[in-house]
């Protein structure tokens, strides 16, 4: 299997981490995985501005894996969500049409043939095993938009899921049992009511705290912004950076 | 309309959870926008956390507030964060977070100092201090998506004006009144 790796905007400067250690495993995982020109997914901001450009600026990302014979796959939920979303309004031929008269203009077409995957999905799906070595108890935090909507989350119980936890578990790791692993971290907040934010960063973190866990995995880089600057004194990582700084090789 | 007002959605809303004012009600937003057309200007608070996908008549709250911010922009009345992030990516082709603040704080919008501040402490923690005060360098991408809005934005004032619809221009967009800074 082909992947175009789909780092998100946030990997060149707060999700650098996240990033840089995805890659370093799949890499690890002998994964045939490239590197391409990705532009932004939009998110709903520009789906909202003008939902002509937010398709056609993902048909692009689409089109590229598609050129290299490429599925991709994404550290960001709110990348996967609007990479997926389109890949199924694209299924729709007039749709297409319409979006491949805009890509002709920057000479590129869309076929309708990539599929878009989270890391998580990747991982949890590999033969090849992992193991690290680690006594910390750990809280598996998904959030919000790798589950929810439903109809765009990945293939998982939308109240209950279980993929993150049985991965970590896998690894090596002691997983505790989350209460607030679906809450929402309030990131979006951050620019309409810090006070608001603050107050529900803090409460996923105290909650993990109460859970009886040592540190929170996340698997979303706006999440893992959040719950860091809303305090320092809990450790927050990148689930990826938790697996290689304590990996056995 | 088919919401019948059982609440589902503010009682599992993120930001109702938050929101000390109790101002914040998706269910009576839903209900003012289906029965009198209102579109509140608190839609911008939504956290799009998603969590009112629980709707027993499958509403889909989320999307009726999406449906509202898409009309203000529409309107021409678009928040400071919107703008900034809109003309970020249609410079950038992506949206990089050291030109997004810039051009927020440029703006005028007030931020948290607290939050400034530890952004500012986890930026330079993850991707170091030369990355965060280096010249922003717009990515290979960025031609391409920057011709995606020129046709798109092009195309649509053409077809606007043809029928002689007056075109409000975006250049002029205010900021939101009623959006907490």
């Amino acid at each position: 299997m082909k992947l175009a790796f789909f780092p998100g905007c946030s990997a060149k400067s707060s999700g650098m981490k996240y990033a840089k250690t995805s890659l370093e495993l799949m890499r690890k995982l002998d994964l045939d995985v490239s590197c391409l020109e990705f532009n932004c997914c939009g998110t709903h901001v520009i789906e909202e501005y003008n939902e002509d450009i937010w398709l056609a600026m993902n048909a692009r990302n689409l089109a590229l894996a598609e050129d290299i014979g490429a599925d991709i796959v994404t550290t960001c939920p709110a990348c996967y969500q609007n990479l997926k979303k389109a890949s199924i309004k694209l299924k729709d031929e007039d749709k297409l049409k319409e979006v491949n008269a805009v890509l002709a203009s920057i000479n590129r077409e869309y076929k309708g043939n990539t599929s878009v995957f989270h890391v998580v999905e990747i991982f949890s799906k590999l033969s090849k095993k992992i193991t690290v070595d680690s006594k910390l108890k750990v809280a598996a935090y998904y959030g919000c938009q790798i589950l929810r909507p439903p109809e765009l989350g990945i293939n998982d119980d939308v109240e209950n899921p279980s993929i993150f936890e049985s991965l970590l578990e896998k690894v090596g790791f002691e997983v505790v049992d989350f209460k607030a692993k679906t809450e929402c971290c309030g990131g979006p907040l951050l620019l309409t009511d810090s006070d608001a934010f603050k107050k529900r960063a803090v409460s996923i973190v105290l909650e993990a705290k109460k859970c009886g866990a040592d540190c929170i995995a996340t698997l979303c880089p706006l999440c893992q912004f959040s719950l860091e600057i809303a305090q320092d004194k809990f450790p927050i990582e990148p689930f990826t950076s938790l697996i290689v700084n304590n990996i056995i090789d | 309309m088919k919401c019948y007002q059982c609440g589902t959605c503010t009682a599992d809303c993120t930001y109702a959870s938050v929101d000390d004012s109790g101002r914040f009600n998706p269910r009576r937003m839903v209900l003012d926008y289906f029965e009198k057309g209102k579109i509140s200007e608190l839609c911008w608070l939504c956290a799009t956390c998603f969590k009112c996908y629980r709707c027993p008549k499958d509403v889909k709250p989320y999307e009726v507030l999406a449906e509202m911010r898409a009309e203000h922009i529409r309107k021409g009345k678009i928040p400071a964060h919107v703008k900034a992030f809109v003309e970020t990516v249609r410079s950038y082709g992506e949206l990089d977070e050291a030109v997004f603040f810039l051009k927020l704080m440029k703006s005028g919008k007030m931020m948290d100092f607290s939050i400034v501040v530890s952004s500012l402490k986890n930026s330079i923690k993850n991707g170091g201090l030369s990355k965060t005060i280096s010249i922003p360098k717009k990515s290979p991408c960025a031609e391409e998506v920057s011709k995606i809005f020129s046709i798109i934005e092009g195309s649509k004032l053409k077809v606007e004006k043809s029928i002689n619809v007056k075109v409000e221009k975006e250049s002029e967009n205010t900021i939101t009144e009623g959006v907490p800074a």
